[in-house]
């Protein structure tokens, strides 16, 4: 039986308590292992569950706090790993059957970074095949389902990290994202999802990735969590270099600061070209209350974002070359979604790839230029909620997009855009639509200002419709 | 040596009818796709694509299950057509500003 009263709480409420040795780390990871036990059933939010492992690690953790070696705020925290993100000594599967029985010999650099802060790993958790989706509906694993409708996606491609979080089986977790994987499933299952500025964080150990755009970042139950995790993971890595050498500030620091005199702007096109109308009034009201917290809202125009689309590109090129050698040898091991959207990318021109990369430039610039005159951009987090996991298309404005497979390209249009500008960017819940499933605020920040970004959220986060609500199936 | 055309083409130095029947299936292929602005390449073109360049191999039916998303490369790359992209500099990495914020 779970300890409700525990499982709910957040890594910022835990860590007090854990240093003065009011909880037990024990206690607490016997506890998320109940919750674990009791909804994996249910969610299959795993691929991997780390039963003696966890154990084992939390009887460390509690030996070192008991010899006075705090280690900081994740000393003594179980947290979920993404399954594309190596773990020494654990399989790693990348949500694929071609990496089944794959065990890493080391951990990725955010793994130890984690482990070194005193974490606890409860387990790999799901994830759509080879992180290309946005359904987490693994052909080879079975799909991951929302806590707050179990017949609904939770998102992708790290569905089972925002369902963990959701329903309070983990208190963070590391997912990856190339086009919003991570903010995606914060926004389906009413989370707090971070992509923090490219090269902040180490990409070491995520695996079958692309060459360009893709981040490792933390799910949380709060801000304040969001901040604490990135503080753990950020850091130059001398063997990724795809960081860059800059200080790691204190990204607390702003959290509870005074609002007033901060600006925000509002894209006059793209982000709000095609949206589920709920969706809308419930980021528009969001934009109302950060105005009434003091923010002054100014409307912003992203022209250039006619081009986005050309994006892909890119993508395409870099993901058949990522998976040249495995294509070459386990083709048959594929999903069939993910087999024939990669293999499209045999065909790209390389003097498209070239346009692909002067658009990324283009687009770069332009928010460069937009974010000079404001502190942050304030967009959705997704055009719709959370669709039905048997669900194709999704019907906005009287057009049918796709959500699965080859052409699902709205369902990332408001996220990845950051990707390939590279810049800052968080999902903040903001409240949910009249069947119960939780909208998204995406906030976009200055390079390297993820600070900001936390100040900003952690304000709207104590006057969100969405504080205090829990899915109901956490607490049954 | 393929024997591939590789001028630029332009009014001036399109190839005719006749020359384009001389030239390798996918050149040919690929000048009616300029010339016609057509929004889908013919299996005989992507298969001739995959044998030139040592591509993953794919049947006719394949083809058809790659084809929506190949169809939305092209018509992004129509979108590219009239930008003139030939003075943006290629980058990807952000530029650190040193020290950081706060």
């Amino acid at each position: 039986m779970a300890d409700t009263a525990l499982v709910t709480m957040t890594i910022s409420e835990l860590a007090p308590k854990i240093k003065a040795k009011a909880i037990s780390p024990v206690e607490l990871t016997e506890a998320v292992l109940a919750q674990v036990d009791r909804l994996q059933p249910t969610l299959n939010s795993f691929i991997t569950i780390l039963h003696e492992q966890a154990r084992r690690q939390a009887r460390e953790q509690e030996a070192a706090l008991m010899r006075g070696e705090y280690r900081g705020p994740l000393h003594g925290i179980p947290i979920g790993i993404k399954d594309n993100i190596a773990t020494a000594g654990i399989r790693t599967t990348v949500g694929s059957k071609v990496f089944t029985d794959y065990v890493p010999e080391e951990d990725a650099y955010v793994v130890s970074r984690c482990k070194e802060a005193g974490a606890i790993m409860i387990g790999k958790e799901n994830l759509e095949e080879f992180a290309a989706g946005s359904t987490s509906n693994n052909l080879h694993y079975g799909a991951v389902h929302n806590p707050w409708h179990l017949d609904h996606i939770p998102g992708g491609s790290s569905g089972g990290g925002g369902a963990n979080v959701a329903a309070c089986v983990t208190f963070a977790s590391l997912g990856t994202d190339l086009g919003g994987s991570v903010r995606g499933p914060a926004n389906f299952c009413g989370v707090v999802g971070l992509k923090q500025t490219y090269g902040r964080v180490s990409q070491r150990g995520l695996l079958v990735t692309s060459f360009n755009g893709d981040h490792i970042g933390p799910m949380t139950r709060s801000v304040r969590d969001s901040a604490l995790m990135l503080q753990a993971i950020a850091g130059y890595d001398p063997l990724d270099p795809s960081t860059v050498p800059v200080p790691v500030p204190n990204f607390s620091a702003l959290l509870g600061q005074d609002l007033r005199g901060l600006k925000m702007g509002i894209p006059s096109n793209y982000y709000f070209d095609i949206i589920d109308p709920e969706v809308e009034t419930a980021v528009r009201q969001a934009i109302s209350a950060l105005e009434a917290l003091g923010i002054e809202a100014r409307e912003v125009a992203l022209p250039s974002m006619q081009y986005a689309g050309a994006l892909r590109i890119a993508g395409m090129a870099d993901s058949v070359v990522t998976h040249e050698p495995y294509l070459a040898t386990h083709r048959h091991d594929y999903g069939p979604t993910v087999l024939y959207r990669t293999l499209a990318g045999q065909f790209v021109l390389g003097r498209d790839y070239s346009k692909a990369l002067k658009v990324q430039r283009l687009i770069k610039e332009e928010y460069a230029r937009v974010l000079q005159d404001v502190d942050f951009l304030v967009t959705p987090a997704a055009p719709v909620a959370a669709w039905r996991i048997d669900t194709e298309t999704v019907v906005l404005g009287g057009t049918a997009y796709p959500v699965r497979g080859p052409g699902a390209g709205m369902t990332a249009r408001c996220t990845s855009p950051s990707n390939a500008t590279g810049l800052p960017a968080m999902s903040v819940p903001c409240g949910f639509t009249q069947a119960g499933l939780p909208i998204g605020l995406q906030l976009i920040g200055r390079p390297f200002e993820e600070a900001r970004l936390f100040q900003v959220a952690h304000g709207y986060e104590a006057v969100s419709p969405s504080r205090q609500r829990r899915p109901p199936l956490v607490e049954a | 040596m393929l024997g591939i055309d590789t001028r630029r083409i332009t009014p001036d130095n399109r190839a005719n009818r006749e020359q384009r029947q001389q030239l390798p299936v996918l050149v040919a292929h690929l000048l009616i796709l300029w010339e016609t602005k057509r929004m889908s390449i013919p299996n005989e073109t992507l298969q001739a694509m995959i044998r030139l360049y040592h591509g993953f191999a794919l049947t006719d039916d394949e083809l058809e299950l790659v084809r929506p998303e190949l169809d939305s490369y092209l018509k992004e790359v129509e979108k590219l057509r009239e930008l003139d992209l030939a003075n943006v500099m290629s980058g990807r990495l952000l530029q650190a500003q040193e020290g950081g914020t706060p």
